[in-house]
């Protein structure tokens, strides 16, 4: 093994060209792969995070305004542990430059509490707007900047941690700016609700007496959003594994093929190396150390390059704003890359091993080749 | 011949058939330690793969090798490198330098993959060099020398590990009559040190130089 690193390492020194251009094939590939993998599991921690919201919440949107004390009986249904009225409507927002149309909740503070408790956050939000991640991203917001939307204005007091669920597009400000707005003495009436269930078995009676009593547009129910979630998220996560797959194929044909290509440009060296005592894993390792250090840089220079640099700019083309995947959907890309980086690998030894035992040194040290 | 004892080498009805042909037809013969043995004969005679089957590059059709009673045919491939690293030393009419080691690595190259230090080999390398008037030339590369210099590079790569056997193969057929020269004297001393050479060619005046002759036509020893 020894006598193989000292042999690959004289090579790379003399074949410095080659190996910069096998690392940028690999780089390239390791983008493709890494991106589509990165999607691929952004999309499924999504699909997961927001059911793990939807647990035991029930999302109403009525098709009028209710006033609250006709909602006072959703309180006394079998199964419900609390409810949080709300006002929903969607504003276009203004945040220096930046523009663009937001959903926008009315409602107590204490809602914004629970709704983060569901995703194991433990926050104490100040002031009275509070950002989505996604909605602060997208208006470039900050705590303590102005922010105004529709006919209302104020200071942002919190923006969201990134909880991968809807509540990241949600900009959720206090009942008390709507009621300043519209005056104490009105009377205040509500277009949604927020349901928590004491447990999802209740699911189905509460959705039920909901239709009875009310006249409901919507209703996001924990089957409902599982169901929804899947059928949203289908198409993206087939793309993402259709192209992840397609990555990896392709990398591995590249892979295999400047192996093999490199294999038979190098097949007299490989042949002196034998009559010199070599043995076949001392060829085939002088044979791939140097594909080796060059796939193991181009996947790790790949994945910081898709990580940090190739998916904020895919996102600022796209929606306007960069924006990097949660931490998590980082460590599971990288685990995935690697998972590429070790099938390319035993490919490549496979195919090497075999087309090595198969050389017949003889045939490249006559003369008269 | 005095230097003479016993066989290191025996061949024994070796035949190896490529296609239709028969390259080498029932060979056997015995080669002596300490012996400088030359086989003379055309092109496509089977000059070198009677060297490749010694070397155990090659295995025969039929009939046995056997290196100091050994027989090879019984070393599986790892066994056979081994063999040839310790063991062999071989020199190649076009020289088979590798083109990116210099001229020091490439005589190094036995010594590394037998596990020697680096150091060592290092040191052992410019010995060879020096001994074989190229030590100037040891950072350079095999394209920057000539022939001549390329030969006597491979002579030393030859004897890097301390070979027993040198398997010689057309080894001045691209060279000038004073390069010819200095490459058999080179080869002459390593017998004279005790080493055995068997010599393949086509140029019947360097019998001069062996202690022994084989003729080989048509894949036949005819004449010793």
């Amino acid at each position: 093994m020894i006598s193989s690193w000292w042999y690959a390492r004289r090579y790379l020194s003399k074949r410095q060209r080659l190996v910069v251009a096998f690392l940028l094939i690999v780089v390239a590939v390791s983008v493709f792969v890494a991106f589509n993998f990165a999607y691929y599991y952004e999309v499924s921690y999504r699909n997961a995070r927001t059911r793990e919201l939807y647990s035991r919440l029930i999302k109403v949107f009525f098709e009028e305004y209710i006033v609250e004390s006709n909602l006072t009986a959703v309180g006394e249904l079998d199964g419900v542990k609390k409810y949080y009225p709300m006002i929903a409507n969607t504003y276009m927002a203004h945040h220096e430059d930046k523009s663009g149309y937001v959903p926008v909740e009315f409602c107590d503070r204490e809602l914004v509490v629970e709704l983060l408790k569901q995703l194991s956050f433990s926050l104490d939000p100040k002031g009275v707007i509070y950002a989505g991640y996604l909605v602060a991203l997208k208006l470039d917001l900050r705590e303590g900047e102005k922010l105004s939307f529709g006919p209302f204005s104020g200071v942002v007091g919190c923006v969201l941690p990134y909880t991968g669920s809807l509540l990241d597009t949600v900009l959720f400000v206090d009942l008390s700016v709507y009621i300043d707005y519209a005056g104490s003495e009105a009377n205040v009436s509500y277009n949604g609700l927020y349901i928590f269930l004491i447990s999802r078995d209740y699911e189905d009676s509460v959705v039920n007496a909901l239709y009875e009593r009310y006249r409901v547009r919507y209703i996001s129910s924990p089957s409902r959003v599982a169901e929804w979630v899947e059928k949203s998220n289908r198409l993206q996560l087939l793309s993402s594994m259709f192209f992840s797959f397609l990555a990896l194929l392709m990398g591995l044909g590249i892979i295999i093929l400047m192996v093999y290509r490199e294999y038979e440009g190098r097949k007299r060296e490989l042949s002196i190396l034998s009559a010199l005592g070599a043995k076949t894993n001392t060829i085939i390792s002088a044979l791939l150390i140097p594909l080796y250090i060059a796939l193991f840089s181009g996947l790790l220079v790949g994945s910081i390059l898709t990580f940090f640099l190739v998916i904020p700019y895919y996102h600022l083309f796209v929606y306007g704003y960069y924006r990097l995947f949660g931490i998590n959907t980082y460590v599971a890309t990288f685990f995935s890359v690697g998972l590429t980086l070790l099938v390319m690998l035993l490919a490549t030894v496979l195919v090497i091993k075999r087309k090595v035992k198969g050389l017949r040194p003889m045939e490249f040290l006559r003369a008269e080749l | 011949m005095s230097a003479i004892n016993d066989n290191i080498v025996r061949l024994n009805n070796v035949t190896k058939i490529y296609g239709f042909r028969k390259i080498l037809d029932s060979i056997s013969m015995d080669v002596y330690r300490g012996e400088f043995l030359i086989v003379v004969g055309p092109s496509g005679s089977g000059k070198t793969t009677l060297l490749g089957i010694i070397a155990g590059l090659e295995s025969p059709d039929e009939g046995e090798v056997y290196f100091e009673g050994r027989c090879i045919g019984g070393m599986n491939v790892d066994e056979l490198a081994e063999y040839r690293n310790k063991h062999i030393g071989f020199i190649f009419q076009n020289y088979n330098l590798i083109p990116h080691l210099t001229a020091m690595e490439n005589v190094m190259l036995p010594m590394i993959i037998a596990g020697l230090k680096e150091n060592k080999a290092k040191r052992r390398a410019l010995t060879l060099l020096k001994q074989f008037g190229v030590k100037d030339k040891a950072m350079s590369y095999p394209n920057e020398l000539s022939g001549g210099e390329q030969q006597r590079v491979s002579v030393a790569r030859a004897l890097a590990n301390d070979p027993m056997l040198i398997l010689a193969d057309e080894p001045t057929a691209n060279l000038d009559r004073e390069n010819e020269e200095i490459i058999m004297e080179f080869l002459s001393r390593t017998v004279s040190e005790g080493r055995t050479v068997i010599l393949v060619t086509h140029k019947e005046y360097l019998c001069d130089y062996a202690s022994r002759v084989y003729r080989l036509v048509d894949g036949r020893l005819v004449g010793v």
